[in-house]
């Protein structure tokens, strides 16, 4: 477990191309231990790619990593052990229920790690009345309810998230926050993406904007407003995210 | 539980829900087996109707399957996901395909059975037999994987599998209507080639030889053109395979 002090995640110049596309152009992030990190950005400017690169799931072509501690890319599996992912995209198989799918995540991942109950986790997001019922059936927010029980199921010591309330009703939003901040009251470490400002204003410890592959702003929201001298995040994004090209790559 | 078996059964368990699969790969081969049964076909055509079997499970069942699997598990994301657990990368691609070759060897078995009934004969040497099948099953996913990494989307896994199925059974019909005597050895090239001739050996015994050793003797060149063609094939997947579904 990672200490008060120590960071769950430092990223140092990060870079990954599409061919000929510079996806990520030096992205530095530090995730402190037990706080909620927010990345924002808008759509293409690289905030999934990021996430991927720092769940070891594509190898930078630049820059250094370390994910608790580790290098995410050399060491996917002892990183995957301990860090919960929802991918941006609804990866669950169609025809198995969400208990089966559940069953089968715990048995997939490391013997070692502590496994929530799939039954506890699935009454934990809000799914227990569901729970046979085959996973194509489940409605868009139900989905990502799963995918969030998916994360937690080894109880993880950070979790990257990856817009976890897309598609949630405002209920099921507010009842997510609720659960995330009830997580990090655990000493959980949390990093999510989202394209809802106020859902960043209201949970972000610390937050960053990327634009065209780099971080154009980070820090505490006070920070980012004094620094930019607006009163409001979405006046900061407005201004972050219509940068031209020419002022963004210097 | 492992997590290959864990993974094989959720997979067998998604097989076995879609019905139009399930029907379709249990009556097609008694269908062909009723076929050939009611088709009065000429003793000495045993040997022949068993390699075309083969081949068309490995091409259809095997090869089809496991390409159209991996594609479609690969955009669902759910290759993606499957490593984002802690199961080693053999366990997942192995029991990702286990539904293809438990198909694969319940049919051949009755397709096969079917056709010793149909015939009045049986395998002379079924021990090659069972190498032609165990050979021709691991070169049908090689080729799979290969097939997968150059194909984007489910709809594209038809025409993919062109270039693999012609080779397949193309291959295995040129080396099953040419004389023993009269095969060139770039006919196994072809890898259905090498399985027909297997198969050939396996029923009919090898040309000029009536023992085991002999069997083997003669089936020994097509053994290795099988594993050299699905070692060369797992080197180009393993050099190409991708598992994000985004690029």
């Amino acid at each position: 477990m990672t200490t008060a002090h120590s960071p769950a995640l430092i990223a140092r110049g990060l870079r990954y191309d599409y061919g000929a596309f510079e996806a990520l152009r030096g992205i530095d992030i530090d995730v402190h231990a037990g706080e909620l990190f927010v990345l924002l950005g808008t759509n293409g400017a690289g905030k999934t790619t990021t996430l991927d690169v720092l769940e070891g799931r594509r190898q930078p072509g630049g820059g250094s990593l370390r994910t608790l501690g580790m290098d995410p890319w050399r060491q996917r599996r002892m990183v995957t052990a301990r860090v919960g992912i929802v991918l941006q995209e609804s990866a669950l198989p169609q025809e198995l229920t969400p208990l089966e799918f559940l069953q089968l995540w715990n048995r997939l991942t490391d013997a070692a790690a502590t496994h929530v109950p799939a039954d506890n986790n699935l009454a934990r997001v809000g799914l227990a009345h569901r729970r046979d019922v085959r996973i194509g059936r489940l409605s868009g927010g139900e989905r990502r309810k799963l995918e969030l029980a998916t994360a937690l199921a080894t109880d993880p010591e950070l979790l990257i998230l990856d817009e976890p309330t897309s598609g949630l009703d405002p209920e099921t939003r507010a009842d997510t926050w609720e659960l995330l901040r009830d997580l990090l009251r655990r000493g959980t470490s949390i990093l999510l993406t989202t394209h809802y400002l106020e859902e960043a204003a209201t949970l972000a410890d610390r937050l960053a904007i990327v634009h065209r592959g780099r971080v154009a702003v980070s820090g505490t929201l006070d920070e980012v407003l004094t620094a930019h001298r607006m009163t409001t995040l979405a006046d900061v994004f407005h201004q972050v995210s219509t940068t031209s090209p020419e002022e963004a790559s210097r | 539980m492992t997590t290959t078996v864990a993974l094989a059964r959720a997979e067998l368990i998604m097989l076995t829900r879609n019905r139009t699969a399930l029907v379709n790969a249990v009556l097609i081969p008694f269908a062909l087996g009723v076929l050939w049964i009611v088709s009065d076909s000429p003793t000495g055509f045993a040997s022949f109707g068993a390699v075309l079997q083969l081949l068309v499970l490995i091409a259809f069942t095997v090869l089809s399957v496991a390409t159209t699997t991996l594609v479609a598990r690969r955009q669902q994301h759910l290759l993606e996901r499957w490593r984002l657990s802690t199961a080693p990368i053999g366990s997942i691609l192995t029991g990702t395909l286990t539904p293809a070759l438990v198909l694969f060897t319940g049919q051949a078995t009755v397709l096969l059975a079917m056709t010793a009934y149909a015939t009045g004969s049986a395998p002379k040497q079924p021990l090659v037999l069972g190498i032609a099948l165990v050979l021709g099953g691991a070169f049908g996913c090689a080729l799979a994987f290969v097939t997968a990494a150059f194909t984007r989307t489910v709809e594209a896994v038809s025409v993919a599998l062109l270039p693999a199925s012609t080779a397949l059974i193309g291959g295995g019909i040129w080396a099953s209507t040419t004389a023993p005597g009269e095969l060139s050895w770039w006919i196994p090239a072809t890898g259905g080639g090498a399985i027909a001739q297997l198969v050939r050996i396996g029923w009919d015994g090898a040309h000029g030889s009536a023992g085991l050793g002999g069997a083997l003797g003669a089936a020994l060149p097509n053994v290795a053109w099988l594993l050299a063609l699905t070692a060369m094939a797992a080197a180009i997947a393993a050099r190409t395979f991708r598992w994000h579904a985004r690029g």
